[in-house]
């Protein structure tokens, strides 16, 4: 894909400013929609990006500057989230999302990115952040009454955390709260949110689109 | 590639009068040149297991497979041997004999082995020293040495005889992070170079998350089982 | 064998305070042992040398007092037993002797000088004067002294039948008892029996190379000989005092015993104490892999060193403390207070039992040792 290979020069450059107009320009000009930038451009460049945990230094570092430039690429595209969620006539439901990484998940540039998405659908969105402490959270469910608790995991001992999160969560909700997880983690463990509580196991936007329209019938 | 540990329904339970069981069917297994860590809750039987892995215990009933080989009906003898040849223990605290050296706690498993050990041997055992970054203390008393140095000393130990396998007990547990990233890497390094099976027994997230494997128990049950 | 070796020698010496302590309780008692045994030996063989060495250890008599020798038969009797070293013969006469108005009884015994000689040591007793020949006789010095006579006096000596004679001292004896000193006259026999118009003899006495043996090749003699002569042995004359030795042997024997029950208590309950302080040790060795026997090992190589050690540092002392002894316990003229008999042989079993018991102190240590699971010491730090 031309646009993927463009933007990843820039980004393999480290060069913040070209890959961020670029991308938002991909965007004003119509040429990509939100959906196209987040799932063929942004979260490939991102999987690719992986240090091996023996290749340190250099490595991470590089992780970390290309991360922070797609969480400013992802930051400036809110205001096209709306456009487009009102351009394509989304009703607003009345649901909400709530969308959060467990305590030590640093990652959070795919839980932003599903978090515009639930947006994108007419869910009402709350991106709670990384590195969450479940307790800091929980005490807000019985207020917010999301629909849905997303939690995006990437680290995969991060499921513990996960696990501790979920059951926290269901011992304060006082109604019927499903909780999806999803992320890097669980790629290689497709069972396991059935152990640690959550009801629901959500890799690709394709799936959680399918989800969606499956929740509006 | 197969698998160097394996327990079978493993149950263990303490005391005859008030019984206290501490695992309850515990089935695992560990694939020959992988790095696994075990986390859980302290008292929820991870150095039970791992003792019993290690032919230290022995489960109340279930089967035990190192090697290929069961363990559990061994006698204490082919057992001795068994731990001597095929596995290696690192423990929190370290465990040396605080009357020999560096070089010579290094030594001490392929003397129980060997009876006296040749100029090869010393001069693996020197390379081991080497490879955990001790060469310039290998003839201090092992009590001469700080924590960290000691728990390295362990390490360089458990490998003398090649074993198979090197199971770990909190190795890091009473280290500072600057030692636990050390040790890490160094048994990282030797997973990868020698293909040691290792089974790590910790606290510390930065170990735990760097495995190709995490086993989470909890109260005598293996709780969660992923991978990387 | 090699490691538990190695490792109990590590393990005796990363504690040298400890081990040094325990070494020397142990040379102390295989000093004392020994240093015990050697004065009690040497106490007994001088108090017996003093009762027997210097007199015969078998004695043939009559009932009738005087027999017939037959003079082939002190050759024929040599030979019933290889343990007879010497056969003299004698002829015993009481008398008195009369100096001024002082009437002494005294023994004359006629004797053969050159027999004799091998059962009395007459020739060194002698300390002035010359040997008895012809009819010049030897008193003691304790007659002597009482007659006030000195060697080439002449003394007149009266039978108990009657017979009176003029004799000329020609030598002055000391037996070193009193007893004898005072009463024995030595003359020679043939001399005698003239004078006493007596021709059969008293006596045939005998020396045996070991004394200890003498009832033996007294009962030999007596199966051998003359049914009407009566043999007898110094230990049948002597069961007193054979007695008052055997009572002193069992005390000192006792003595040996609770020194060495001493010892070995002590080396036990060190191991024992060592076990528990290596136990951790212990325990890391086994979880490498060491065999309970090997591990039992180091605790039995650690009692034995401690025993060579003991007992070699106890020989030496105990030889010290011998040496000491008789240089510095001695009479007013030098002679040392007990002739302490110094055996190697003795220190050698001394030193040998102490180590043994060493070994065998360290047993229970060592068993406990091999019982010891590792998981306690992994589990409990
Ligand atoms: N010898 C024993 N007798 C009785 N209970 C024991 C014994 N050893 C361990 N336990 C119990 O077994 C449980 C598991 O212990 P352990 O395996 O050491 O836990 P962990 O290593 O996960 O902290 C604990 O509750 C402990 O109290
Ligand atoms: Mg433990």
């Amino acid at each position: 894909m031309e646009f993927y290979n463009k933007f990843m020069e820039y980004l393999e450059a480290e060069d913040k400013e070209k890959a961020v107009f670029y991308a938002l320009n991909l965007l004003e000009e119509n040429k990509v929609d939100i959906l196209t930038l987040y799932t063929k451009i942004l979260a490939p460049s991102l999987n690719n990006m992986f240090c091996k945990s023996t290749e340190k230094g250099v490595c991470i570092w590089k992780e970390h500057v290309r991360s922070s430039i797609i969480r400013t690429i992802i930051e400036c595209a809110y205001p096209h989230v709306i456009k487009q969620r009102d351009k394509n006539g989304v009703e607003r439901r009345n649901e909400s999302v709530v969308v959060v990484c467990p305590q030590d998940e640093y990652h959070e540039i795919g839980a932003r990115m599903v978090a515009d998405f639930y947006t994108l659908h007419g869910f009402d969105t709350v991106f709670v952040g990384a590195n969450t402490p479940k307790e800091d959270f929980v005490s807000a469910i019985n207020i917010i009454k999301p629909k849905y608790v997303v939690i995006s995991v990437t680290n995969y001992y991060n499921i513990v955390n996960a696990e501790r999160a979920i059951k926290r969560i269901r011992e304060i909700a006082n109604y019927d709260l499903k909780i999806i997880v999803g992320g890097y983690a669980f790629r290689a463990n497709k069972e396991i949110y059935k152990n640690i509580g959550a009801d629901y196991l959500m890799d690709s936007f394709e799936e959680i689109e399918a989800f969606i329209k499956e929740g509006q019938k | 590639m197969g698998n160097v540990i394996e327990l079978k329904n493993i149950n263990k339970i303490y005391g005859t009068i008030i019984k206290n069981q501490v695992l309850y069917d515990v089935n695992l297994s560990f694939k020959e040149g992988t790095f696994n860590s075990i986390i859980g809750a302290s008292g929820s039987g991870k150095s039970t297991i791992l003792n019993i892995m290690g032919t230290l215990d022995k489960p109340t009933s279930g089967e035990v497979y190192i090697d290929g080989k069961r363990t559990d009906l061994m006698t204490k003898n082919e057992l001795a041997e068994v731990r001597n040849k095929k596995i290696g223990f690192i423990f929190q605290f370290h465990y040396l004999l605080p009357e020999f050296t560096a070089l010579e706690n290094v030594l001490i498993p392929y003397l129980i082995k060997d009876g006296k050990a040749p100029k090869e041997v010393v001069k693996r055992a020197e390379e081991l020293l080497d490879l955990v970054g001790l060469s310039k203390v290998k003839n201090n008393r092992a009590n001469n040495m700080s924590g960290g140095q000691q728990q390295r000393t362990a390490i360089a130990r458990a490998l003398i005889n090649n074993p198979k396998i090197i199971l770990a007990d909190e190795p890091t547990g009473n280290l500072d992070s600057e030692s636990t990233d050390a040790i890490y890497d160094i048994m990282r390094d030797i997973n990868e170079k020698l293909g040691t099976t290792f089974i790590v027994i910790t606290h510390d997230r930065r170990i735990a998350e760097r495995a190709d494997r995490i086993v989470e128990i909890n109260d005598g049950k293996v709780h969660m089982d992923i991978v990387r | 064998m090699r490691l538990p070796f190695k490792i109990a020698n590590r393990f005796l010496w990363s504690n040298k305070g400890q081990t040094l302590l325990i070494a020397l309780g142990i040379a102390i008692g295989v000093a004392v042992q020994i240093f015990i045994g050697s004065l009690i030996t040497g106490l007994q063989d001088s108090l017996i040398n003093k009762t027997v060495g210097n007199s015969p250890q078998i004695k043939i008599t009559s009932d009738d007092k005087y027999f017939d020798l037959d003079s082939t038969s002190l050759d024929e009797i040599k030979s019933i037993d290889t343990n007879i070293t010497s056969v003299s013969y004698a002829l015993d006469i009481p008398a008195l002797i009369s100096k001024d108005s002082k009437n002494n009884s005294v023994l004359l015994r006629g004797l053969d000088l050159d027999r004799a000689d091998k059962i009395y040591n007459i020739k060194s007793r002698i300390i002035d004067g010359k040997p008895f020949w012809g009819d010049r006789v030897n008193i003691g010095k304790d007659l002597a002294k009482e007659l006030n006579v000195a060697v080439g006096d002449k003394i007149n000596i009266r039978t108990s039948d009657g017979k009176l004679k003029e004799f000329l001292i020609e030598g002055i004896y000391d037996f070193k008892v009193a007893n004898l000193n005072k009463s024995w006259i030595l003359i020679n026999i043939s001399t005698l029996q003239e004078f006493t118009k007596q021709n059969k003899i008293s006596s045939i006495e005998i020396k045996t190379k070991d004394i200890f043996l003498a009832d033996k090749v007294a009962d030999n003699i007596k199966n051998a000989i003359d049914k009407n002569l009566k043999v007898i042995n110094w230990k049948e004359e002597n069961e007193e005092l054979l007695s008052g030795l055997k009572g002193q042997s069992t005390s000192s024997i006792m003595i040996q015993v609770f020194v060495l029950i001493a010892v070995v208590l002590g080396i036990a309950s060190v191991l024992a104490i060592t076990v528990l302080q290596k136990s951790k040790q212990i325990g890391i060795l086994k979880a490498m892999g060491i065999k309970d026997r090997q591990a039992s090992y180091i605790f039995l190589f650690q009692g034995l060193i401690l025993g060579i050690l003991g007992g070699i540092l106890g020989s030496a002392l105990g030889l010290g403390l011998l040496y000491s002894f008789s240089k510095f316990a001695v009479n007013p003229d030098g002679t040392p207070v007990v002739e302490v008999s110094i055996k190697y042989s003795f220190i050698a079993f001394s030193a040998f039992v102490a180590i043994l018991s060493a070994g065998a102190a360290s047993l229970i240590p060592a068993i406990k040792s091999s019982k010891l699971n590792p998981i306690e010491v992994i589990k409990n730090g």
